[in-house]
């Protein structure tokens, strides 16, 4: 005579959310790529005492961070690419839409920002430096 | 004898949905950051270096080193220079005439060479940052920090 066994409960994961889960994660990475190219550079703006306007349109952004290191774009280069990179940004727009976004940290030395400041001028770039309001004493 | 008591029901928040929740908000967090724009002030490059030097000896010249600033050759206080371009700059209407050219060491921060430039343009003055070697001064004559 065959013995009865009980039947086993089956341990299944639910997969309900899965889809729910996969969709978050294409999001999650989506705004992520977006956001990877700046923000990992360390830098502190200059405080300014003016009225600071919103910037709109730029079409390139190049960051000087606390080490002295130069970003186009959120990528880095050397000095001596910094004109040719931001050419090949500004490409043959008019001027008033050669928006250069300037983000040096307050610390850097003068030797280091001047060269990219006369090298945006040198590209005709619209000059835009990006800086903090001052905080009420 | 012991009177025994019933068991508590454990009274706990149920937690399964926190991970998602704050899944949730650091995607939300994400996207407002990326939204927020930078701000500043634009700032006027000259053009060519050929007409600067024309008027380099006409306009107002301002020379600026970690330990002092140099008005038109004489030492200045951080907190009078602006007050100074604006008397030097006053009834003059020609913008070219406006010009201020500013020298700064190698080693001046951005945040004080900035400062500067702010001074210039609050006072009506159209910098022209000129780059050039500027020997640092030792000592505090009439300066200091900004």
């Amino acid at each position: 005579m065959k013995i009865l066994r009980a039947n086993k409960p089956q341990a299944a994961i639910p997969l309900c959310s899965t889809a729910d889960i996969a969709f978050l994660l294409l999001i999650f990475f989506i705004v992520l790529s977006k956001n990877a190219n700046e923000s990992a550079v360390e830098w502190t703006p200059a405080v300014s005492v003016r009225q600071l306007m919103e910037s709109e349109g730029s079409v390139v952004s190049v960051i000087i961070d606390k080490d002295n290191n130069l970003f186009v774009n959120g990528h880095q280069t050397s000095p001596n690419d910094l004109k040719f990179n931001m050419q090949s940004y500004l490409g043959d727009r008019p001027p008033g839409k050669r928006k250069v976004l300037l983000k040096v940290h307050k610390d850097v030395p003068e030797r280091i920002y001047m060269q990219a400041i006369f090298d945006i001028g040198e590209v005709g770039g619209d000059l835009f430096r990006i800086l903090d309001p001052e905080k009420q004493k | 004898m012991a009177i025994p008591r019933k068991a508590k029901s454990p009274v706990e928040i149920p937690l399964t949905s926190t991970s998602d929740v704050a899944f949730l908000l650091l995607i939300f967090f994400l996207v407002a950051a990326s939204n927020m724009s930078d701000r500043g002030v634009a700032l006027d490059l000259p053009q060519t270096n050929k007409q600067q030097d024309k008027k380099e000896s006409q306009n107002v010249e301002i020379v600026l080193t970690n330990e002092q600033i140099t008005f038109m050759d004489k030492p200045i206080d951080p907190s009078q220079l602006r007050d100074a371009i604006t008397t030097k700059l006053s009834g003059v209407k020609e913008p070219g005439m406006r010009v201020v050219i500013l020298s700064a060491s190698p080693n001046v921060t951005y945040e004080r060479w900035s400062k500067v430039i702010d001074d210039i343009e609050l006072a009506g003055g159209i910098p022209a940052p000129q780059m050039e070697e500027v020997t640092e001064v030792k000592g505090n004559e009439g300066g200091g920090g900004q």
